[in-house]
Parts: C-alpha cells; structure tokens; sequence
C-alpha cells in the first residue's frame, strides 16, 4: 500500500476528531490540509510524476495494435486496404491475458515490444471523450448523449485534456490533479506543473499554473547575455525594474517582473547544477522534449517537488494522404521517445515512480481514403512505467468491422472506456482517494468502473 | 448619515512607499457607528467560468477595529450551496481558511478578530487592509469555490453631494508631454508627427478633426488582406485575416481616436473568437467590431441596441433562437443575454451614486440592482429573435444563417405575458417583441446606475484604472446631458474623458495611484506605431499573441474580458484600495513573454521575407552622437515624458558602459528596448 495514502487515512481521522465536523471546511481547504500533513509526515521521501504524452492530430491506433490471427488479419487487410501493414512486418507481443485474439504491434514500434513483453508498457483499448457509455443503437437512433463536435481536432483535443466534454473548457484534469495535490509540496520554488511543450489545456488549473520550459531549459529574458552589449542591457533593465521612487502602479509592475525573472534564473541554475545522464536521447523535438523531463525529475528535491505533472506532445498525426511512410517515422520517434525516456527513469533509480500515457484527439477510419484516414473516435493508448501492471491489453479492443457493433461508420469506432476512466486510473496512482476522484474528474461516475487496473 | 469617503488620494510618491503596509494614513475615516467598510463584489472564480453566480459582500469594522460584521450576498448559484467561508491569500484552495460563514444568505454575521490558524489577529486585520481576505462560497457543483471575490475599501454613501469641482486646468496649451500623455490615452500611442500636430492644434481641433474622420473597416481589411493571401484550408477568410487588419488598423489608421474607442467598446460589449460558434465567423467579428467603431462616436442608446440586436452577440450570449417558456417542455426562456446586458453593459449589480460609489441602505450595505426573478422577467423580453431573413416564410430555428443585418423578430416566438423588469418597470401583455425590446433598453439607457457604471469602465480602458469619484461624476453628467438635452451623446463623453482636469493635470503626475498598466497589446501597437513599423509586402502579419501577449484582440477566455474592471493585485496596489485591472493578465509567464515580444520587434532587421515587421529607428540612429537626445525621443513616444530619473540615470549609464564597437543601431536599440520594458513605460500616466 501506498504511505502516503495510508497516512492521509490517519489524517482524516484526527481531522474529524479535532475540528468536530468536517462540513466547516469546504473540500479542497480539506485536502490542503491533509496534503500538507501528508508532506510533513514520515513519507517526505517519496516522489511520483505523471507525463502527459499528447499526440496531436489523431493517431491512428488502428496501425498501433494490429490483429495476426490468420482470419482476423485477413479481415483488417481487406478493410485497411492501401493502409494495412504486411502480416510478416509486424512485431509480436504476448499479452499476460487474452480475449482470444492475438496481437502484432506497428514494425516502427521496436521499443514498445520491449516494454509490454518486459510488463513495464500497458495497451488501454479503445478509449474515447464520453458523456456517458454509449451503444451502437442509441447513436444511430440520436438518442446517445454525445461530446459535442465528436471528429473536430480543437474540440477533442480540448476534451481530451480536460475530461469534461459536456462544458465549456475551463480547466484541465491535469490541472485539478495539481489543484488538490499540490500541497504536498511544500515550499516549491516552481510550479509542479510543467510543459516542455508550449501552453496546453490539460495543465490548466484554479490554483496551480503551469510553467512553461524549453526543451533546453526554462523560458528567459530573450538577448539577456551573449555579446558585449547584451549583459549591460539586461543589468540597466534589472536595475530599472527594481527601482523605488516611481508609482504603484510601476513598482507592483516592476515588482511582478523581477519576481518572474528571478524564477527563471533559478531554475535554470539548479538545471545547470544536474548530473549529466548517460542515456542516449534520440535527437528529436520528442526526445529532447522527454530528455528535459528526465532533467527536470533529477532536480525535483532542488525545486522542493515531490510531485509533478508534466506535459509533452508530438504533432503531425493528421495523416489525411500519404499516411504508411510518415506515420511510420512517427511511431519510431514515439518509440524510441518512450525507450530512452523509460532507460532514464531507471538510470535514476525512479522507473516505478514515473508514469507516462499518451493521449490523442481521436484515432482515424478504418478504411483509406486513398492513401490516407480521416478523423476517428475511440483510440488506443500506451501506458509506460515500472508501476504500470503491463504485459497486459486493458479495456475492450472492439470488433475491427466496419459496420459491426462497434462502428459509427467507416471505422469510427464507439470508445468503450473512457478519458475519464483513463484519467481516474492514473489520479488514483498519483494519489487521489475514490472520494475526492470527482474533484478531478466530475464525470466519474457516470462511468462503471474508475479504475481500469493497469496501475496495479 | 453614513458616509464613507474615498479614499485619500496620495499626495507624494513617497508617501506611498514610505508607509508600512496597509497605509494607515489612506485609510477611510470611521464612519457613525462603526469602522470603514470593506466591499467585495462576487464573480464566478475560475474553474467556475459557466457558472452564472453574482453577488456581494461587505465587512463592516467596528470603530476600534477589533471586530467586524460580515454580510454576504449572492444569487443564481449552479447547486445547492455547501458553505461560505472568508480566506486569505486566495480562493479555490490558494487561500487559507479562516472563518466559516454556514450556508445561506449571510447577515450581519459578528466576526472578533483573534488567532485563527497560522494568523495572528493582527495579520488577519492586515490581509483585510491590503487586499488579502477573500469571501469563498462552495456549491456542489463546484466543490472548490463557484463564486468569490475579494475585499477592498468601499467607497460609499446613503446620501449623496456632489464632489466639488476640481482646480481648472489651462488646455490652451499644449507641450509636447501634455501631448504625448494625450495621444497614450487617445490613440494606439503617439507619433513625432501626431505629437507635433497635436501641439499645432490644440485639443479641440484635434479632436474635432478625429470625429470627423471617416471609419476604417476592419470587415474590408479581412476581406483584402483574405484575398491578398489566400488561405489553403477549408475557409476563405479565417481569424488570421482579421487579425493582420486589427494590426494595421492600430497602427496605420488615421482615425486613432474612434479605434482605440472601439477598442475600448470591445472590451466591454465583450464578444469572442473562443467560442465555438464565432471560431470559424472572422467577417462577422471584423463586421462587430465596426459596429463598435461606428456606434462610437454615436449614442449609447443606439450603441446598446446595435449590439443587442447583432447575430454575433446573439450567438455569443445565445439571444438568438430565444424561444419562451414551453411549460409542456419543462424549458424557460434563456438568461443568458438578460443577465450580461444588466451586469455587464449597463448597470451592475450595485446601486450606484452618480459618482460611481455604493448607495449604501440605511445598515450600511450596498444595495442590489436587481434580483433573480428580474432575471427570469427580462429573459423573457429578449425572446423571438432569430437570424434576418428575406423569405416569404422566415424560419425561426432554420433560417440560415446571415451574420450581418440586426436579427429580427418572430413574433410567434416571442413571450407576450406581462413582465416586470429592472427598477420595477411593468412591460404590459401582448405589446409585442419589438415594443418589450425598446422599452427594455430605454429603462436600461435611463438607469440612474447607466451613466456612471459606462462612464467608469471607458475611463478605465482610456485613462486610469482608479479615477475619482469626481471625475467618475463629472463625465457621466455629461453622459446625462451633453450640454443640449442629449443623453447618452458617446463623442460628448470620450471628450469629457480625455479633457477632464484629472486626465489633462500635470499635477496627477505626482498621485501615486494615478495611470493604468498598459496591456501587452497597446504596448507592442504603441511601439509599432511610434517608430512606423512596415514589412516589404506591407502587410501586419501578426495573428494570435495568446502565448506571446496573453491576449489576442475579440479572443478573450470569457464574457468577462481578459481582466476584471475590478481585479485586485495583492500587496502594494491593494493596500492603497487601487483596482488594477491589467494585472490580471501580467502572470510569471506572460511578465517574461511580452518583454520578448517587444525585444524581437526592436531587434528584427529587415531580412528575405517580405513579411517580415521592422522598425524604422533613424530617429533615434541619428541622434546617436547625443545619448540624451536619443532617451528623451523614447522618453516621449513611450513613457509620455515621464520617464523617472532614476531610468535615465540606467540607460545614459549603460549607453557609456557599451563597448566602443557598438554602432548607432546598437545604440537605438539599447536604448529602445529598455525604455519599452520598463516601469515607466509599461504603465501609462
């Protein structure tokens, strides 16, 4: 069992005991409290981050998880058409359990197959934006309460981050899980949520912002060094924001810009201060994404985090034409990405406390267009880490026919687990109770079962 | 009589800073019978943007200042209510709890300071005094915080007399600071040559010849620069488009006074690109904003018809397609537009005096405007307006779409039962959607609330986020009657803005609370402007700023435009009871975002692509030899002249600490940049 959870538990007792009846708190200003009693107790030692891996566009999971069963190959061959991937090509897995098909992966995905069959990478089958669970007869009869703009890439990638597809975007569920988490660090010196990919809903909170850093560190004051002019510049600029005799208005301004330089330089100096790694990234904008990352969790006790949340992506998923030959190259960055990201964590002694899971606006149409797919729906999806149960397919993998029970049309398949689902399985690991799950995820119970189990 | 003044205004910088927090000597004096009073007006918090929730709360100190009595009012949340509870440094799980408040309207609620926490009794009264104690009320459907808010010394009365008129100000002449100031409040920023006519003409004139300037279209610029690039995807015009015409606009168009007016418009009659239905209308917004535009000059009864009645408002605030209740259905008419239009574009949620403070009821407490069965009432006035259509059988929910002309009525669709309004005007039965409508936004352009609330919010985009009550009154009595019997005349109250004395005065120098952070898009269009930005192909190819700016013009998140009138910056700015709304975007991210923005535009030189933006800086170039001639130009075209001494004192002793390679480019740019970066730059006085 986890400490931290065990903890929380004698925390609430006392809670109860001590301030007589919990309703004069409102929730959250419970949670702090538990979080920082959690923070200064015995378990100050752990750590857990989760890596949100966005593909932007829409993968197209059908080339992810391939049947290579004779008659099943046989039927996605003939449906996939220019699209299918040839059944010698395709990498073998050996699932811990089985609903009776059998699995070959993507030949770009060398990496992946290593994970899964080493059970460190989970499958999630199927998984989509819901408002609730759906059936074939209540979509066809539009009767099924749908996400609004089902197949649009703004709105799902929206969706996607914020896991409530029935409200306008407000914020995202990796933002509420800071939100409710984030007491536990108790004396941050940056936010626990941080993208090394430019500003994204998923990272949207009330409280906790996100920070934005660059694959090569954090976000600085452009043409602060370098040259003979710049350092003069950027001392007189320094100097002049912190002066005293000017306005309120000017003093809170200059006030507020200091603060945030200073923040960046700090950063970058407990940066400059890590340990080299010895893994190897591939030099790709994913893998100096994930590098960052790596970076980022070697320096966690420096910037005083015990837990983070951080956000990359990897775009150009929009494979409308000439889908084999690129979408090939992005699975292997995909791959390659995850291996040497996974090769890291371990080198760091912190494999079983890093949890990544890709995320995706939808998968694509099973059938071609002529050499491409169009906007999909329910998508498969990677879960990577030594805490992850992996060896293992989770969810429903849907009947691969077009028009079966599963279709929508053309191979838009109904998701048959949910965003929410997804999310509350790996809130649950980062280590939010069932209680407070609908804090971070509204919709939860909407859904049967809010643990999927790939997190143990 | 009750009366709490405003606050003392400072008369010396360093007063200010001098003083320990919460500037005992700014403090309102005790009223009778108790201590100043404290006002938080309630907004949605921010994971609770659909929420609908309003409200207010007052803290009234007892005279010793030991105790308080608490009031707390709201109405229209999402879910039953959990709790309210009041906490410092923030709301939604930032803050720290400190005094629970139960659930339900909350009156008079006794508060004795004491320990509380990790706060001593003297912190909790210092997080009151400086912006630091908030009012939380959580609903089951957010469990968090719906509807928050926090405190700041209220001004107010139960009776009102008029302030006394300010010391007048000679506008006969004009230096060339008086100008630059001027043009900073009255253009997308000034120019060498708008300074120099400025000075040549006079306020008057100048503005005369403004007001007569034809309007620049931002719907023919989108229309002409879509054709002049054309786009590859799905649509012909998209929001890029109206984006490069907003650039050019502000930094090209003659008719600066009317732009940056509209502007201001566009901040406060708040229509969006965020939202799903306007995402993929870029004509239609350019077409709203030249709404906003041409209404400027016009009358605000006509101002607030026009955008009641436009299909961009109508999909934004979702009167369109307004049917009535439908009892059978279990459906009501839609509050959305009836709730915005009171709250938002006309009168507020609080009985005002017609300076702008609270009317204040006989226990002291701000009064409500209106309440929830108002709402209810009023929705039902804005229904049966749909789409314009020529057919012979126009269609309420199918005629297409046309986002240009005012929508129009369909009378089957309209609620003909009685309705009782703000105020308490009775709309009698059956007189119709188009007699409802008129009399509707005749009781709201009457409002006794109307003139100052309007008059306070274009201050604000205009000159100065924390105007006087008397300079709030003496505008909006122009509002009320521009000196002909008009009411409501818009050049008559832009002009009553950019002359009054506390906008003109040079003696408004020295009031530290006196100016407005400038946002980050007046920032970069002042300096494109000030030093004539161009690219080869003569296009503004500047789209969305959101990750550079924190803001792109008609994207704000919300109907609440991108900051609140009445944010509240803890620390300094609080502790001297000052709003300061343009905080609200200057964020960790954005404070190190939009230096770099403004460093790129100076330093971009002039390459292979026709589009890209450079500035023309041989005015600062050839004064190269003068160091103090160069950091005066900047001085003047962005810091208005006010460039403190101190920052002079910086530039002129980097300019001599630059190595003696640097060249006269060099030079300009040091020079340039740190003028646009600083304090005094950044804020507009």
């Amino acid at each position: 069992m986890d400490p931290y959870l065990l903890s929380r538990r004698r925390f609430i007792g006392n809670a109860c005991a001590a301030v007589g009846a919990t309703g004069v708190l409102s929730a959250l200003a419970q949670l702090r409290m538990i979080g920082a009693a959690a923070a200064d107790s015995s378990t100050s030692t752990d750590f857990k981050a989760l890596v949100c891996l966005f593909l932007y566009g829409g993968n197209d999971s059908n080339n992810v998880l391939i049947p290579s069963g004779s008659s099943d190959y046989a039927a996605y061959a003939a449906q996939r058409t220019a699209l299918a991937i040839p059944q010698s090509q395709l990498l073998p897995i050996s699932p811990k359990a089985t609903d009776g098909r059998t699995w070959g992966l993507h030949p770009s995905l060398a990496e992946v197959q290593g994970l899964f069959n080493g059970g460190n990478l989970a499958i999630l089958a199927n998984t989509g934006t819901l408002l609730q669970p759906v059936t074939l007869a209540q979509y066809n009869s539009g009767t099924a309460a749908l996400p609004a703009q089902l197949f649009s890439h703004a709105d799902q990638q929206v969706q996607w981050q914020s896991s409530i597809p029935d409200q306008p975007f407000q914020t995202g569920w990796g933002g509420r899980l800071a939100d409710l988490i984030n007491a536990i660090n108790s004396n941050p010196k940056i936010s626990m949520a941080i993208s090394v990919a430019g500003e994204n809903s998923f990272q949207v909170g009330n409280v906790v912002s996100q920070f934005a850093v660059n694959p090569s560190g954090a976000v600085t004051v452009a043409g602060a060094s370098g040259g003979s002019i710049n350092p003069v510049r950027f001392a007189a600029e320094q100097n002049i924001l912190n002066q005293q005799d000017v306005s309120l208005f000017q003093a809170a301004f200059g006030g507020v810009t200091s603060s945030a330089i200073g923040a960046s330089t700090t950063l970058n100096s407990i940066l400059g201060g890590a340990a080299a790694l010895s893994t190897k990234f591939p030099a790709t904008s994913l893998g100096s994404q994930l590098q960052m990352i790596a970076k980022l969790i070697s320096v966690s006790s420096q910037l005083g985090l015990k837990r983070q949340i951080f956000f990359a992506s990897l775009g150009g998923w929009d494979l409308h034409s000439g889908e084999l030959p690129a979408h090939a190259t992005l699975l292997q960055q995909l791959s390659q990405g995850l291996g040497a990201f996974y090769n890291a964590t371990a080198e760091l002694g912190l494999s079983q406390q890093v949890t990544t899971f890709t995320a995706s606006d939808f998968s694509r149409t099973f059938n071609t267009n002529g050499d491409g797919s169009d906007h999909g729906w329910g998508s498969h999806h990677l879960i990577m880490g030594g805490a992850v149960q992996g060896g293992r397919i989770y969810g429903k993998v849907q009947d691969l026919t077009i028009g079966g029970p599963d279709d929508t049309g053309r191979g838009r398949w109904i998701p048959s687990t949910s965003v929410d689902q997804y999310a509350a399985t790996l809130a649950s690991w980062f280590g939010v109770s069932a209680t407070n799950l609908p804090v971070v995820l509204p919709n939860i119970g909407r859904f049967a079962a809010a643990n999927l189990g790939f997190m143990g | 009589m009750l009366s709490i003044p405003a606050p003392l205004r400072l008369a010396a910088v360093a007063a200010a800073l001098l003083a320990e927090p919460g500037i005992p000597g700014m403090r309102a004096q005790a009223a009778a019978g108790g201590g100043p009073l404290y006002v938080a007006l309630l907004h949605p918090l921010a994971g609770a943007s659909s929420s609908t929730a309003n409200g207010t709360a007052t803290i009234q100190l007892s005279a010793d200042g030991s105790s308080a009595s608490v009031d707390v009012f709201f109405a229209n949340l999402s879910s039953e209510e959990i709790t309210a509870h009041l906490t410092v440094g923030g709301t939604g799980g930032a803050g720290t709890f400190v005094f629970g408040l139960g659930s339900g309207q909350v009156t008079n609620k006794p508060w004795t300071f004491a320990p509380t926490g990790n706060f001593a009794t003297a912190s909790l009264q210092s997080a009151l005094a400086s912006g630091n104690l908030y009012v939380e009320i959580d609903t089951d459907s957010f469990p968090s915080g719906e509807l928050g808010g926090q405190f700041l010394l209220g001004t107010g009365s139960q009776t009102f007399t008029p302030p006394p008129p300010p010391p007048p100000v000679d506008l006969g002449v004009v230096t060339q600071n008086d100008a630059a100031r001027f043009l900073a409040q009255a253009t997308f920023g000034p120019t060498s040559a708008d300074i120099s006519a400025l000075m040549a003409q006079g306020y008057a004139k100048w503005l005369a010849a403004q007001l007569a300037l034809p309007e620049t279209s931002h719907l023919a610029l989108t229309r002409a620069d879509a054709a002049a690039y054309p786009n590859t995807g799905k649509f012909a015009v998209v929001q890029n488009n109206r984006l490069a015409a907003w650039w050019t606009v502000a930094a090209t168009a003659p008719d600066q006074l009317r732009q940056r007016v509209a502007f201001a418009l566009s901040e406060i009659f708040v229509v969006s690109d965020a939202a799903s239905s306007l995402a993929n209308q870029p004509e239609a917004l350019a077409n709203y904003y030249d709404l906003l535009a041409h209404d400027a000059f016009g009358n605000f009864r006509q101002l607030l018809e026009d955008v009641t009645l436009s299909p961009v408002m109508g999909n934004y605030l979702s009167m369109l397609r307004n049917a009535p209740a439908n009892p059978a259905k279990g459906t009501a008419a839609d509050e959305n537009y009836a709730r915005e239009v009171m709250q938002l574009f006309t009168i507020g949620l609080n009985e005002l005096n017609p300076d702008g403070s609270l009317q204040l009821d006989a226990g002291g407490r701000p009064v409500a405007t209106y309440d929830q069965a108002t709402i209810v009432q009023t929705a039902n006035v804005f229904t049966g307006w749909a789409y314009a259509s020529a057919a012979s059988k126009p269609s309420f929910t199918g005629s297409a779409a046309d986002w240009y002309d005012p929508m129009m009525l369909y009378p089957a669709f309209h609620d003909n039962t009685p309705k009782t309004i703000v105020n308490g005007v009775v709309l009698p039965a059956g007189q119709g959607g188009a007699a409802d409508l008129k009399e509707e936004l005749d009781t709201l352009f009457n409002h006794q609330n109307t003139a100052p609330f309007f008059c306070r919010l274009l201050i604000q985009r205009l000159v100065t986020s924390d105007p006087s009550p008397g300079y709030v009154y003496r505008v909006a009595q122009v509002f009320a009657n521009d000196g002909s019997g008009v009411r409501g005349d818009l050049a008559a109250v832009v002009r009553a803005i950019l002359l009054d004395p506390e906008a003109r005065s040079p003696s408004e120098l020295a009031n530290a609370g006196f100016g407005k952070l400038k946002e980050p898009l007046l920032r970069q269009a002042a300096l494109y402007r000030a030093f004539h930005a161009a690219s080869a192909e003569g296009r503004f190819a500047v789209f969305n700023t959101d990750s550079s700016l924190g803001q792109t013009p008609l994207a704000s998140p919300t109907v609440f435009n991108f900051f609140l009138p009445n944010y509240i910056q803890p620390g300094l700015l609080a502790s001297a009871d000052l709003y300061a709304p343009e905080f609200e975007i200057t964020t960790a991210s954005t404070a190190i975002s939009v230096v770099n923005s403004l460093h790129s535009a100076i330093y971009t030189s002039s390459s292979p692509s026709a589009a890209t933006l450079v500035l023309d800086l041989s005015a600062l170039t050839g004064q190269a030899s003068s160091p103090p001639a160069m950091v005066a130009l900047a001085n003047l075209l962005l810091c208005g002249g006010n460039m403190s001494a101190s920052t002079q004192r910086q530039i002129l002793s980097g300019l001599a600490a630059l190595p003696a390679s640097a060249q006269p480019l060099d030079k300009a740019r040091f020079v340039l940049e740190l003028a646009a970066v600083s304090p005094d730059g950044a804020v507009q006085q």
